[in-house]
């Protein structure tokens, strides 16, 4: 399943050039400086590998594969921090204190020696980091010993004459000095090649890391492969990028509380998968999570989806599905100078042309969405929960399916709306209108995000969470905008469509309909048009039947709407208009015997679009009178 | 080594949670029902140390649909040194503490499932005289016709518990047609050879998962 198709989408990703992807035994590692040694493994200068942005980002190489590094010493290799390879350290002064000066003011040997200090921060060599670089000297040899390269031999030659103390001494890196120690990655240089670069290198390196397993291996089937492999004891390549999990990245597979294992089994014994399946389901997810054509954040999970394809054209009509970009304005028919506004407005077109043929019920063909519609599909919503990962939701469905459901979820949230409305919403957007707008930071529920999502991609009724946490937030802040009845029509309509209430499809529509004899929606209407009569008798109120009246009208219209009636003949009475003020009354109470106790929670949506449809409607009149007196 | 008739079960439920185990921190379902869950199910009806449920068929008949819950669930367990010394006697405080030891987790757990189980027994080495094949069937019979379980029988969690009967006539009709590859799936644990993960590639075709061919073709170790 996920683990699954995450390594196949790993084969067809090492298949592709384009994609650069790792291959086993490598990882990418962010590298900030190339230190470039002679033949005689002299420091010859630093070369700079950053980017020239303002603040300079290092690059991202392939490097010998750089497993996860807890507190103990693991050096990397051929690509280190200045920790490792020059044995030095920054750190801040207050640590500094803490950790060395009480140290010393015991018996203990005072051993560290400081090559520079300022007011914060102290730079030096300490016991730890000798350590830490002759580890990093050790492995070096270890790994390439036996290797006859002049390249390995200058860095050999370097690693051996190096002494911590005299770093700095040295002219080179004094220029570099703070960048060196801010714990940016550096890899080797010689003769004009970067030495993890060479093909004897790396061939001698793959030698190393294939032949080298740990002593206590454990043979099991795989559960990803069904074949006997050597299980990996812990799944040691993080996952990053996924928001709100730690920055070191977090796992999909870890055992880290007892209660998660079983049978006596330790960490991921519980689970077997073969250290190559590992490798590829780690690496292939890495991948899509640091490409943002694979990606979107959806509330809190961040959500990956891929095709079983080479290239990108299949996530990036799905990624402008879920996430219109807004802002793009009805631009007239004309096509945009602007080469972002106007591929912006092209996708918009494809967007609209894909959703015509969905309303018609027409098949979707390879042209229509540049590629196959057969393909396989997958989307993955990951929510972070501290070290772990949660999965949210889970879909695996053809890629013409995914477009015709994401267009009708579309095609449901279709309503009236004014110009500077958006016309296709970004779930961001529509989770958003759950949260109350006074709370700044505060986010939609975890669940309602995925719960929508599963909705939309199965096709199958909204969750009532959302709809419910809508109609309070429309009750509570006295005002439903286009997103907000969108969706409650959308809800609706769903409903109607799944048989799972009284309201028939063709009650509910994208813009006012005198026809529908519903009362709630004939309530909503009624209220609208008494809004519109105290609003144009008394201009200047600071509280309106809006605000005293509108939650229960919407619930309870018994005990409301007699008390506005009589309120709106006073109304009536003041105003020059009162006949039409009785007339659009009359008119909107056709059909209405008596008023209902209460409304249902189906009954107060239709009493929600109902209100938001006349008010669109009489706008909509204004409009048309301004323009015709043009 | 004998083996007994088959039975033919139905079993349902409004949830249900298959953990894989690779994601068994948060928990994600299989897609169906596994073997072993099968058979705890069985069990949980009706068993003797003589017998031992094999799982022939498995009949998916309703659509698989998933459902996102969060439960507040223990991160520890009672040791086991502690369970010993009370097992001695030894004056112990044998619980865990519900507010210290919280954490919540998320599922993503089955809805609505229900499936046709087809199963037999096989007589194991324990068997006396008395523990004759048609005794323990009927015995299982009676005790599924009567609703009879030794403990309430669950998929996957307590929490989500089975209802359960005898299917007498035909077997319901399964919503789904044509094959399809569930992939890997575990089918149960070899308790004999140091509680070994056994998996098995499950293919359902037409709704039914022929749980002995899919063994024979999945690679089992």
């Amino acid at each position: 399943m996920i683990i699954q198709s995450l390594c196949r989408y790993y084969d067809i990703l090492a298949e592709d050039e384009d994609a650069a992807i790792s291959r086993p035994g490598y990882s990418s590692g962010k590298i900030s400086f190339a230190l470039v040694l002679s033949r005689e493994g002299e420091l010859s200068y630093i070369a700079d590998l950053r980017s020239d942005d303002k603040k300079p980002r290092p690059r991202v190489m392939d490097v010998p594969l750089q497993p996860t590094r807890t507190s103990g010493i693991a050096p990397y290799v051929l690509c280190d921090n200045a920790r490792y390879i020059f044995g030095v350290e920054k750190i801040k002064r207050s640590e500094f204190e803490n950790k060395f000066l009480k140290i010393s003011q015991k018996d203990e040997p005072f051993n560290c020696k400081i090559l520079a200090e300022s007011e914060t921060e102290v730079v030096l060599v300490h016991q730890r980091s000798r350590d830490c670089f002759e580890a990093f000297k050790a492995r070096q040899h270890e790994v390439f010993d036996f290797l006859d390269d002049s390249g390995i031999w200058a860095l050999f030659k370097f690693l051996d004459a190096w002494n911590p103390e005299n770093f700095n001494k040295h002219p080179k890196i004094v220029e570099y000095m703070n960048e060196l120690l801010n714990g940016g990655n550096c890899v080797f240089e010689c003769e004009g090649t970067l030495l993890h670069k060479k093909p004897s290198v790396m061939k001698a390196w793959e030698q190393y890391y294939f032949n080298n397993e740990d002593d206590d291996t454990f043979t099991a089937q795989c559960l990803v492969t069904g074949e006997l492999d050597t299980v990996a004891r812990i799944h040691q390549y993080p996952i990053k990028n996924v928001v709100g999990a730690q920055m070191s990245g977090a796992s999909l597979v870890s055992f880290n509380d007892d209660s998660f294992c079983s049978y006596g089994k330790k960490q991921s014994f519980n689970a077997p998968v073969g250290e190559l399946s590992v490798f590829k389901y780690t690496t292939a997810l890495n991948y899509l999570l640091s490409h943002p054509e694979y990606r979107m954040q959806i509330a809190d999970t961040t959500v990956i989806f891929w095709a079983e394809t080479s290239g990108t054209a299949c996530e990036e009509i799905v990624n402008f599905f879920f996430d219109p970009h807004e802002g793009v304005a009805e631009s007239n028919g004309e096509i945009p100078s602007d080469p972002v506004r106007k591929e912006n407005w092209l996708k918009i077109e494809q967007m609209r042309d894909i959703l015509d043929k969905v309303r018609k019920g027409q098949k979707i063909h390879t042209e229509d969405i540049g590629a196959n519609p057969e393909t396989n599909f997958y989307m993955l919503g990951l929510s972070p929960n501290n070290a772990r990962l949660a999965v949210r939701f889970w879909h695996v469905d053809s890629f013409g399916n995914f477009i015709v459901r994401a267009a009708r979820h579309h095609l449901d949230m279709e309503i009236v709306r004014d110009d500077y409305d958006p016309r296709y919403v970004s779930l961001y957007r529509l989770l958003k209108e759950t949260v109350a707008k006074s709370s700044d930071n505060e986010a939609a529920s975890p669940l309602l995000g995925g719960l929508v999502m599963r909705s939309i991609l199965t096709g199958t009724p909204y969750p009532v969470q959302m709809y419910s946490a809508i109609l309070n937030r429309t009750k509570v802040e006295r005002s439903i905008n286009s997103i907000r009845a969108g969706f409650i029509k959308a809800y609706l309509l769903r409903l109607a469509r799944a048989g799972l209430t009284n309201l028939r499809e063709d009650m509910i529509n994208v813009s006012l309909n005198v026809e529908n004899s519903n009362v709630a929606y004939r309530l909503g209407r009624l209220f609208a048009v008494l809004e519109k009569a105290q609003a144009e008798t008394n201009r200047e109120m600071k509280s309106t039947i809006n605000s005293k009246y509108f939650a229960s009208a919407s619930t309870t219209p018994a005990v409301v709407f007699p008390v506005l009636l009589k309120l709106a003949q006073h109304h009536i009475a003041k105003s020059e208009w009162g006949f039409k003020i009785s007339q659009g009354i009359e008119e909107t109470l056709e059909g209405v015997d008596e008023f209902p106790a209460y409304l249902s929670l189906e009954e107060q949506g239709m009493f929600m679009l109902g209100y938001y449809h006349q008010r669109k409607a009489f706008f909509k009149k204004r409009d048309e009178i301004a323009r015709e007196s043009e | 080594m004998a083996i007994g008739y088959g039975v033919r079960l139905k079993v349902w439920g409004d949830y249900a949670c298959f953990t894989r185990p690779e994601m068994k921190t948060e928990r994600v379902s299989y897609d169906v029902i596994t073997p072993s869950a099968a058979r705890g199910i069985l069990e949980a009806i009706h068993w003797k140390p003589a017998i031992r449920w094999k799982i022939d068929k498995i009949h998916v008949l309703n659509p698989i649909k998933f459902d996102n819950v969060r439960r507040n669930e223990r991160s520890g367990k009672i040791p086991v040194g502690k369970v010993q010394s009370a097992f001695h006697g030894k004056d112990v405080t044998l619980f865990q503490d519900a507010t210290k030891d919280a954490v919540q987790r998320a599922s993503l757990v089955l809805r609505d499932v229900c499936y046709g189980i087809e199963a037999h027994f096989e007589v194991t080495n324990e068997a006396t005289s008395e523990d004759t094949i048609e005794k323990h069937y009927n015995m299982a019979l009676r005790r599924i016709r009567k609703g009879q379980c030794f403990h309430q029988p669950y998929f996957g969690c307590r929490e989500f518990p089975v209802r359960f009967e005898l299917i007498e006539g035909e077997m319901p009709r399964s919503c789904y047609t044509g094959e399809k590859d569930l992939g890997f799936m575990l089918y149960d644990i070899d308790f004999d050879d140091n509680m070994k993960a056994i998996f098995y590639r499950a293919v359902m075709v037409g709704g039914v998962i022929d749980v002995q061919r899919c063994l024979a073709f999945g690679g089992v170790t």
